[in-house]
């Protein structure tokens, strides 16, 4: 045990000893990517292939890089945080983890992506969307809003997932929107029509392909990413009306930079760089998502911007999830 | 310990939580309902999956020890592979080709695949495996003699089964027992894929929320569960260290099976590989025909192949080696510290990967606080120090398993003997020890490796500092993004892996 011990002491001695030294070394900036590999890993090759700014990407889901970071506090070795949800991104902006970004950046997207405070800004955009069966359901069967969504006419027929932060995000938005009474109201009344239940928006949307449900509530790419011939999974956006629906918002994805970070300008040049035209054209054409600077066409395949009526929403709503958490708990939903 | 010092660091002095979520105190966590309602869930599941596993694993590993039937031998082999498929896929196949649009007729297929019993099946396919290799390695050195001298006593199969092979297998028993159960308890891939609600679920609801002190609590009932499965384990294994090894053991003769016990074992042995590894071939091979007919870019997969096969082969000999002291000291030890002891290797299972690695993670972070080095936390995440660590905790137990039940077989007679005649001791080593501990060391190897070829939750948080690609990563990472071709064909590769592991290490475990 004694010996157990000297060499636990030697060893911990030594990394204390080489801890600078090995920090020093021309390191990379280092980036916490809550977004998969499969959406932004080509990209980030890209970013070091242009500038020569060496990466190190740590991938992670977001709600866990979030814990990490919080628990790191100013001993993480992060320099970047890019997340999938704009919510966690509130989240560590609000317990000062990020650094206020430079003017510059800040302005580089539409002002209804990013943090008022300047602490973080979308890099692209997601819509919240029905996904259904178009072997099974005509548009016309759809709802034709997200609260008739608990409509006892679909009992059956819908899939959700409460534990996704995109679902979570969403029905804070809702509280914001509808209040707190009617959102819990709507939430039960989905639950009479008993959903089924998946821990991710993907599986929702092979399982509408697959047939085993007819309507899913999800983010709009998914589909398209699913490859398949004659494919009966559709998406779906509630009709513009008089006033937008609160089912149509969209979802940001997004990047800041931590406050103890002292690769600030390799960092910068990293945020510069993914809402610069060639990577907000790359989140457009390959991986069917929003761009958030304004000019940047969307995929074909995609309805543009314009012409979705959007609910106004703003991103603290997004990320006010605690509420969301107490309320999804006492429904048993979590 | 140190990841429990590490979540008792998070519960006493808890990091932000930005929801604002009051963290609820161990008392209040304990004795609410909800915690309850989750907790016996959770130990019904473990105990549903036991009652399953064991006695099929231990079916199984005696038809491929003793049958004369190719057929079911071979069988035996396909019956360990899902063992290689992460939880998480198996369950999404399985929910999806058993559900309301899958392979059944629409008379026969039910509402919805969700739920205890199909959590159950899936679960049960998946530790099956770990049974019947642990039951292998134990039935390896079986002795004809004292089988046919059971018989020639009059003894009936019955009575073999008491005097010949109970003594054996027990100690087996006891650590399949603990490494099935607490496989279950830890999971967290299958319940979330088929909405079944136990303590895990709790768990990652908390992580994923900034809630680590309530983590660390959850943490304290999970423990507190696994109480009674090492009791269970105590009471199977019984009180003696036997030595019941025989040095040059007759191979006891093979077995024709009775025509209905064939035919039943056959039936058993095909739900288990159609459920385990057909439904998760056509399902993988289906995500990626789509993807070729519709041109789909594949990322590149033989650098990850080759990835997957070193990291994994380097941390199944580190780990196998690593079981060996333990085992070691607790067979000089035994007695009631050797059990604690044993409990101790034990319990690393009981915490889930992300608990265990957010437990790692923690004690460096507190660690680091204290050595008033800059750069201390991030240099040690970078060395692979933690993520070691992190694999010895989390598969130690299933190295150790099958190292110490070989140990415990060895009688001590044979040393001595060599002594007295005065051979050296490596001769003693190599030419008597090894060949009796090699069975062992087979099924610890290939345990170790398939359990390391599907982690994902350690890897993810403390081996993203070293750049870590991974089958397991890949499969997580574009089934979390609809990304089905590169899944399933990341999926297909893993299980090629697999079979090679299971290739590999067959001519040790068979002819041990």
């Amino acid at each position: 045990m004694r010996t157990l011990l000297s060499v636990l002491r030697s060893v911990l001695l030594s990394t204390a000893l080489l801890a600078p030294a090995l920090a020093a070394a021309d390191d990379p900036l280092v980036v916490y990517s809550g977004r998969g590999e499969a959406l932004v890993g080509e990209l980030l090759k890209q970013f070091t292939a242009d500038t020569g700014i060496e990466v190190d990407v740590r991938y992670n889901g977001t709600p866990q890089i979030a814990t990490q970071l919080l628990a790191e506090g100013r001993q993480s070795p992060a320099d970047v945080v890019f997340l999938q949800d704009s919510g966690y991104l509130g989240a560590l902006a609000s317990n000062e983890t990020l650094a206020k970004l430079p003017a510059d950046l800040v302005v580089r997207v539409d002002p209804r992506f990013r943090d008022d405070a300047g602490r973080w800004i979308g890099t692209s955009g997601r819509l919240r969307v029905l996904v259904y069966d178009s072997e099974a359901l005509t548009p016309a069967q759809l709802p034709s809003s997200l609260a008739d969504l608990a409509d006892p006419r679909y009992r059956g027929m819908i899939g959700w997932a409460p534990g996704n932060g995109s679902f979570q995000a969403h029905v804070s938005a809702l509280r914001h929107l509808w209040g707190e009474e009617q959102t819990r109201e709507w939430l039960q009344a989905m639950q009479r029509n008993a959903p089924a239940t998946y821990p991710r928006n993907s599986a929702q949307v092979q399982a509408v392909e697959a047939g085993e449900i007819d309507i899913g509530w999800v983010n709009h790419y998914y589909l398209h990413q699913l490859r398949k011939p004659g494919m009966r999974a559709a998406n779906y956006s509630f009709p513009a009306g008089a006033s937008a629906d609160a089912g149509n918002v969209l979802m940001l994805s997004g990047i800041g930079i931590t406050s103890h970070s002292k690769k600030r300008e390799d960092a910068a040049a990293l945020v510069r760089w993914l809402t610069g035209d060639r990577a907000q054209r790359y989140f457009s054409l390959e991986n069917y998502e929003y761009p958030v600077r304004p000019g940047v066409p969307t995929h074909p395949d995609v309805p543009p911007i314009a012409e979705l009526n959007l609910a106004e929403v703003r991103q603290s709503w997004l990320t006010d999830v605690g509420p969301t958490l107490q309320m999804l708990r006492e429904l048993d939903l979590l | 310990m140190l990841p429990l010092l590490g979540l008792l660091d998070a519960w006493l002095d808890p990091p932000p939580a930005p929801f604002a979520l009051a963290p609820p105190s161990l008392v209040g966590l304990i004795t609410d309902t909800r915690t309850l309602e989750l907790l016996g869930r959770t130990l019904a599941l473990a105990g549903c999956v036991a009652v399953l596993a064991l006695p099929l694993g231990f079916w199984f590993a005696w038809v491929e020890r003793r049958s004369d039937s190719r057929l079911l031998r071979w069988l035996c082999f396909a019956t360990l592979l899902p063992v290689a498929i992460p939880s998480y896929i198996l369950a999404a196949t399985v929910r999806e080709s058993l559900g309301p649009a899958g392979w059944l007729p629409a008379a026969l297929a039910p509402q919805s695949f969700t739920g205890f019993w199909p959590a159950v099946l899936v679960l049960t396919i998946v530790t099956l495996p770990y049974v019947q290799i642990l039951g292998a390695a134990a039935m390896a050195r079986l002795s004809g003699a004292e089988e046919d001298a059971a018989r020639l006593l009059g003894g009936g199969a019955r009575a073999q089964l008491a005097v010949v092979y109970w003594p054996r297998l027990r100690m087996s028993s006891a650590y399949a027992l603990l490494i099935v159960a607490l496989y279950v308890i830890s999971d967290f891939g299958a319940v979330a894929v088929l909405d079944t609600q136990v303590l895990t679920w709790r768990l990652y609801q908390a992580v994923d929320h900034q809630q680590l002190a309530e983590a660390a609590a959850l943490a304290a009932v999970i423990l507190i569960a696994a109480v009674p499965l090492f009791a269970a384990a105590r009471f199977l294994r019984g009180g003696n260290d036997r030595r019941l090894q025989v040095a040059n053991p007759r191979p006891p003769a093979p077995v024709r099976l009775t025509p209905s016990v064939h035919l039943l074992t056959v039936l058993l042995q095909v739900t288990v590989v159609m459920v385990g590894v057909v439904l998760p071939i056509a399902t993988l091979s289906g995500w990626t025909l789509d993807g070729l007919a519709t041109d789909a870019r594949f990322a590149p997969l033989w650098p990850t192949v080759l990835e997957t096969v070193a990291v994994t082969l380097i941390g199944t000999v580190v780990l196998v080696l690593c079981a060996l002291l333990p085992a070691l000291y607790v067979d000089r030890l035994r007695g009631g510290r050797a059990r604690w002891f044993e409990d101790a290797v034990y319990a690393g299972s009981a915490l889930p990967g992300v608990l265990l690695a957010f437990g790692l993670l923690l004690a460096a972070l507190a660690l680091g606080r204290m050595v008033p080095v800059e750069g201390f936390y991030a240099a040690v995440l970078g060395s692979g120090i933690l993520l070691v660590l992190g694999y010895l905790m989390r598969f130690l137990a299933e190295a150790y398993a099958s190292v110490r039940s070989a140990l415990a077989l060895v009688d001590p007679r044979l040393g001595e003997t060599a002594l007295l005649l005065d051979a050296p001791r490596w001769r003693f080593r190599q030419h008597v020890l090894l060949p009796l501990l090699m069975p062992g060391f087979a099924a610890s190897a290939i345990l170790v490796w398939l359990a390391l070829i599907k982690e994902l939750p350690v890897t993810l948080l403390l081996g993203g500092a070293m750049g870590l690609d991974t089958l397991a990563f890949r499969i997580y990472d574009r089934y979390s993004e609809a990304f089905y071709h590169d899944a399933g064909a990341a999926g297909l590769a893993l299980l090629g892996v697999a079979l090679l592991a299971a290739f590999v290490t067959l001519p040790w475990r068979r002819h041990a």
